[in-house]
């Protein structure tokens, strides 16, 4: 079967200046997303705090739950309904912020009990207590809880863009070594094109963004850079093979040449990812639907962002030369 | 057939045979008794297991924090400790040897500059961890940690620390517990299997320091509260005291919130405590008086266990024995003060001050109307050791046995449909090109789950997604090379130069674009946490294994294909009449 018939004559460079308007368009809104309005929904990973998923046996009211976290004067409290598999108002997602900093436990304090673990490392047992108390022992299940201190909450958040970065940069090195830098530097920027656009749709969709999202982006930039890879490969043996093609011609052959495996492989595995996100579960959804938009993202990048940057820096240094070579025969 | 095809089908064999000889301990395994079944013949280097995470098998993890200040501030009192009991002894005098917990310095104050010179040449020979940072020369000279000796102590800490937790943690019998030294100053304890977090929270979090104070004449403050005012004032004040010989010794011990004591200046050597109610709280109503120049440390314990006292109505107690050395000194100091109050201190709380009516050496009992429970708990961290820093949880995730299930049921389900899923497609595009990259894909996982057997990997639930992400990566290497072969067959190569071309034609893309890929993973791997290594650790061996599996495995299958039968055509899912100069 084929769905790309051989010869398919797309002329991608005359379709790339829209590209190139669309994605800048696309970083632009994402950025502001990310750093503006409506900014990422940090998972309790980075912004610190306590998220407790509890399971009831019997329907309960949502308001009295939020009202007996309320009560307990620790944070900003949310409590939402999630849909698991469970019966309607059974399960929810307890999630208490900016928790009151614990004194800093320095020698000279006593602190009768021993127990130095402060306020914010026992909201969870605090939590699980007022949850008994209110609705009954037995009467749930804590299904998971994640409690992560503010300083942790920093160090994973720069942790998780310096991982971003240094992929990249790892990346950039790697190819450079491999192809020219002209078209290192053009994957490179394909690939923060695709990092910042797929972040840019969790914020958009206020999606949890936690330590889950980092890891989707960064196998989003590792993989969308096999397609950008193909088409340069593509793009080198052509450049060898028909020396009396111009760059742009090559390009838009290579391009065209690769477009079946492109689309092919890219779907591939979409299809699998959308499976996880189909049937993998709450925890991991959220990973799902950015690896499933990045896989979109970083197909379209590669066939336009990327050569379109090798292209463009092509068609400069032409009309410089043709400038140099204006002035040198004046 | 050539020999070096005959040697790939056997490095292929090979390597089939021990992945599976490496997966049977995993598949022959009872995952809720936390046994093997294998037969006890089975060699013991194959007999590793999939270790399933704590997202999956439900548990707890948790990262507490030493403080370094603190472990340091503990180090300069010793060594304050030891310079003023080495001066006495060697008669060098000084006015003050003192520690100050915020600024971390330890300062000495002599009388003159004859003892100052001495005291500070010893104090250069004997402490080289120690050198002056101000009043070089003068009466009053102080002293800083050197940084390298600083980081030392906070190592040696939290060495400690983690050994302490690890014997905390063998009293409740968790099934293969991980504690292990993260970065400078953490702990991460990994327990799988915990059904009661807030209990192991408690039971790690404690300091469970055991002193032994002699009351001081002081007495209970609060009986001279009452004398004095028939009971506590309105104000926080609960007691105060004034010694009568010396008015600037007074003791003020306060209550906020039930929990925190502040003090004034206080006599010396005398510290002032809480005392315990029988229900374990700290009991507001009473308030002791120590003197912290006559203690026992409980640090020196043999053994300790819970039981009941006969004459206890309230609760159980908690029966422990000293070793040689706290016997010796706990003798001396009972033998000394008969008829005098000595107080159990258990975490800066008094416990109980009973009155020594003999001397006593070796054992002793700890009350405090403890439950059962408490009474097992409080003698199994005295056991352990107790801990001379103060630890902080930074971090908790802990995930019910229930949650876990689900997740390994639906990790699972997405797997197999999105395997499924992609196997179907890829016959459906390329016929039976397509059923060699599926078995090359088939091959793949079975490579991966043998391999986190091999090694005794822990399967997570991002580590499932990982495998879900493979299985539909890998077969972009086969997908290149039919693409290539379709390509060299338009232009009318037989099928097997065409087959030839695009495997080699397709290797170095292949190459470069499953080594950026794995450029991602490995930055994952380094940098991820938790669950998170997980998926880099799968998805790394994915993309390893699948450049195997694609250029390797199914390129034998082709070229046995081709041995057998010469002529045979290439079906990858394309119709090309062939040229008629092909054959």
């Amino acid at each position: 079967m084929e769905v790309i018939k051989p010869g398919s004559k797309i002329d991608f460079i005359k379709i790339m200046p829209y590209a190139i308007v669309v994605s800048a368009l696309l970083v632009t809104v994402s950025l502001c997303g990310i750093f503006i309005w409506p900014k990422p929904n940090w998972g309790i990973d980075f912004a610190g705090g306590t998220e407790i998923q509890v399971a009831f046996k019997q329907p309960i009211e949502m308001g009295k739950l939020r009202e007996a976290m309320e009560s307990l004067r620790v944070g900003d409290v949310k409590v939402q309904e999630w849909l698991g598999t469970g019966k309607a108002n059974t399960n929810f997602l307890i999630r208490l912020e900016k928790l009151a900093e614990e004194p800093a436990a320095t020698a000279t304090e006593t602190q009768p009990g021993g127990t130095a673990a402060g306020a914010t490392g026992k909201t969870t047992t605090m939590v699980e207590a007022k949850i008994t108390e209110v609705f009954g022992k037995g009467s749930f299940e804590i299904l998971k809880s994640d409690y992560v201190g503010p300083k942790v909450g920093k160090e994973l958040r720069n942790q998780g863009a310096l991982a971003v970065i240094i992929a990249n940069l790892l990346i950039l090195v790697y190819v450079s070594l491999r192809f020219e830098f002209r078209y290192a530097f053009g994957a490179v920027i394909a690939l923060f094109h695709d990092a910042i656009i797929s972040a840019g749709l969790i914020v958009f969709t206020q999606k949890s963004f936690d330590l889950t999202i980092i890891a989707a982006l960064l196998s989003i930039v590792g993989y969308s850079i096999n397609d950008t890879i193909v088409v340069f490969d593509r793009i080198r043996e052509n450049l060898s093979r028909h020396r009396r093609m111009t760059l742009f011609e090559t390009v838009n052959a290579a391009t065209n040449e690769t477009l079946s495996r492109t689309l092919l492989t890219s779907f591939v595995t979409w299809l699998a990812v959308f499976c996880l996100w189909l049937l993998g579960g709450s925890s991991i959804n959220g990973f799902a639907f950015c690896m499933m938009m990045g896989i979109i993202v970083g197909t379209y990048s590669s066939v336009f962002v990327a050569s379109a940057y090798v292209v463009y820096t092509e068609r400069l240094r032409d009309r410089r030369r043709t400038a140099a070579a204006a002035t040198a025969g004046k | 057939m050539e020999r070096g095809l005959i040697y790939r089908i056997g490095l292929v064999a090979g390597i089939m045979l021990v992945s599976v000889l490496a997966l049977v301990p995993s598949i022959y395994y009872d995952y809720r008794g936390n046994k093997t079944l294998l037969p006890p013949w089975w060699p013991a280097s194959f007999s590793n297991n999939l270790v399933l995470g704590l997202d999956l098998q439900g548990g707890m993890d948790l990262v507490v924090s030493v403080s370094a200040e603190e472990a340091v501030v503990n180090e300069l009192r010793h060594y304050a400790d030891l310079i003023q009991s080495n001066m006495r002894s060697d008669r060098v005098s000084f006015t003050k040897v003192d520690v100050d917990a915020h600024q971390r310095w330890l300062s000495v104050e002599y009388p003159d500059s004859a003892s100052m010179l001495k005291g500070s040449e010893y104090i250069k020979k004997s402490f080289l961890e120690l050198f002056v940072s101000e009043g070089e020369g003068t009466l009053k000279q102080v002293y800083v940690l050197r940084e390298a000796a600083a980081d030392q102590i906070l190592k040696r800490s939290v060495d400690q620390v983690k050994q302490i937790l690890g014997r905390r943690m063998d009293a409740f019998g968790l099934r293969e517990p991980e504690i292990v030294v993260q970065g400078r100053n953490r702990v991460r304890l990994q327990l799988p299997g915990v059904t009661d977090p807030t209990r192991i929270k408690e039971n790690i979090t404690r300091t469970a320091k055991l002193e032994f104070m002699l009351v001081s004449e002081m007495g209970k403050l609060k009986e001279a509260a009452e004398r004095e005012s028939g009971g506590p004032p309105a104000g926080m004040v609960l007691a105060s005291w004034t010694d009568p010989n010396n008015p600037e010794h007074k003791a003020e011990c306060y209550f906020s919130s039930g929990s925190k004591i502040g003090e004034g200046p206080v006599g010396k050597d005398i510290k002032l405590l809480p005392g315990v109610a029988k229900t374990g709280e700290a009991d507001n109503s009473t308030c002791y008086a120590l003197r912290e120049d006559v203690t026992v440390s409980g640090a020196d314990l043999k053994d300790a266990r819970p039981g009941y006292d006969p004459e206890q109505l309230s609760g159980s107690v908690v029966n422990f024995e000293f070793n040689m050395k706290g016997a010796q000194r706990f003798g001396k100091i009972t033998g000394e003060h008969v008829n005098e109050q000595l107080a159990v201190v258990l975490e800066d709380r008094v416990m109980s001050a009973p009155v020594i009516r003999s001397r006593i050496f070796d054992r002793g009992q700890i009350e405090g109307g403890f439950t059962n429970a408490e009474a097992t708990d409080l003698a199994n961290v005295l056991r352990s050791g107790a801990l001379d820093v103060n630890i902080k949880i930074e971090e908790e995730r802990t995930v019910g046995a229930s949650l876990g299930a689900d997740s390994i049921h639906k990790g699972i389900q997405a797997a197999l449909w999105g395997s499924v899923a992609v196997v179907v497609f890829m016959i459906f595009y390329y016929s039976v090109g397509g059923v060699i990259a599926d078995l090359a894909l088939l091959l793949n996982i079975l490579l991966i789950m043998a391999a986190l057997s091999l090694f005794g990997a822990t399967l997570t639930l991002p580590g499932l997604a990982g495998i879900v992400l493979t299985v539909g990566m890998s077969v972009d290497a086969n997908v290149l090379i039919f693409e290539r072969a379709r390509e060299e067959l338009r232009v009318g190569k037989t099928p097997r130069s065409a087959m030839e071309a695009g495997y080699s034609k397709a290797l170095w893309t292949i190459l470069d674009s499953n080594i950026t890929t794995l450029i991602g993973a490995l930055v994952l791997l380094q940098w991820g946490t938790g669950p998170i290594k997980g998926f880099a650790v799968t998805l790394s061996l994915g993309i390893i294994f699948s450049v195997f599996t694609s250029v390797v495995v199914s390129r034998i299958i082709y070229e046995v294909m081709f041995y057998y039968r010469k002529g045979a055509r290439l079906r990858i899912g394309i119709k090309v009449e062939p040229a008629a100069g092909a054959r």
